[in-house]
């Protein structure tokens, strides 16, 4: 299975890499990129099985993202990891197609929660 | 009038606590407020409609501390670093910090903040936000202290419209 996480932070990408591993997920093939619009290049070039995203990005924000993929009739399973917890943020990622949203900061619990129904 | 949201002591450990995995006790502390003399990071939120809201001063020790932490770097740079200035790695960790601790300052019902900008304690924040860190207003001045790393002090100030 192939995930690809987007973050403009290095250290979060290496932390949701981290928590992947902890959370019991240990043989995924993992890609990344810094942005929404590098992340519809990867998803496009890398056919991830699943987009791990940020929402506040520069150049393209991560809500961006999934409705550019979704405009453009792309379904890979999607979820947020991200500092946006509030419910309307949540009702927002659900309307634009998203599978779930982790709130950071994030345990491998949580992680194992919401990507066991994707990756088994 | 939109409801102005400043967290909790507890608040702000929880969210240290989780991003670092360690310890962190906190406690009441002395405002932290960028001079050329002393120097601090600052994260600048803003809302919607691009208005600043509120800032987040962190002195070097935190700075140092909680970036080397949330990056796994040894103490002993972090120590080093509290005299010398920040790592690129610390200052980036860092302000990952300053971002994610934008869920501080969201609430349900509440106008919603993001991140918007950052200085590191090299610069001097814009007049308008040095302007909002020297006020008395609404405030929490924090001394926060890391397990396996060592304390500093973070004031965050929201903004009344």
């Amino acid at each position: 299975m192939k995930v690809l996480i987007v973050d403009d932070s290095r250290v979060m990408r290496q932390i949701v890499s981290r928590t992947l591993r902890q959370a019991g997920f240990d043989d995924l093939d993992l890609v990344e990129a810094e942005n929404g619009r590098q992340g519809c290049e990867q998803v496009r070039s890398e056919r991830p099985d699943l987009v791990l995203s940020d929402w506040n990005m520069p150049e393209m924000s991560g809500i961006e993202f999934l409705r550019n993929l979704r405009d453009t009739g792309d379904q890979t399973p999607f979820g947020f990891v991200t500092s946006e917890g509030t419910a309307e943020m949540r009702e927002t990622a659900t309307a634009a197609g998203a599978l779930f949203l982790v709130a950071k900061p994030f345990t491998p619990e949580a992680f194992a929660e919401v990507l066991s129904p994707v990756l088994g | 009038m939109a409801t102005l949201v400043l967290p909790s002591p507890k608040d702000v450990r929880d969210l240290v606590e989780g991003l670092l995995g360690r310890d962190v006790t906190v406690s009441p502390g002395r405002p932290v407020v960028p001079t050329a003399d002393v120097r601090a990071a600052v994260g600048v939120y803003v809302d919607d409609n691009l208005n600043l809201a509120a800032a987040a001063a962190a002195d070097l020790p935190f700075c140092a501390f909680a970036g080397s932490a949330l990056g796994l770097i040894p103490v002993a740079h972090a120590e080093g670093a509290s005299e010398e200035g920040l790592t690129a790695a610390m200052w980036e960790n860092f302000a990952e910090i300053l971002n994610v601790g934008a869920a501080l300052l969201n609430r349900d019902g509440a106008a919603h903040l993001r991140l918007y900008s950052t200085t590191s304690p090299a610069e001097l924040p814009a007049p308008d936000v040095a302007e909002l860190l020297r006020g008395f207003g609404n405030r929490i001045d924090l001394t926060i202290d890391i397990a396996g790393y060592g304390a500093g002090s973070l004031s965050i100030v929201r903004k009344a419209f």
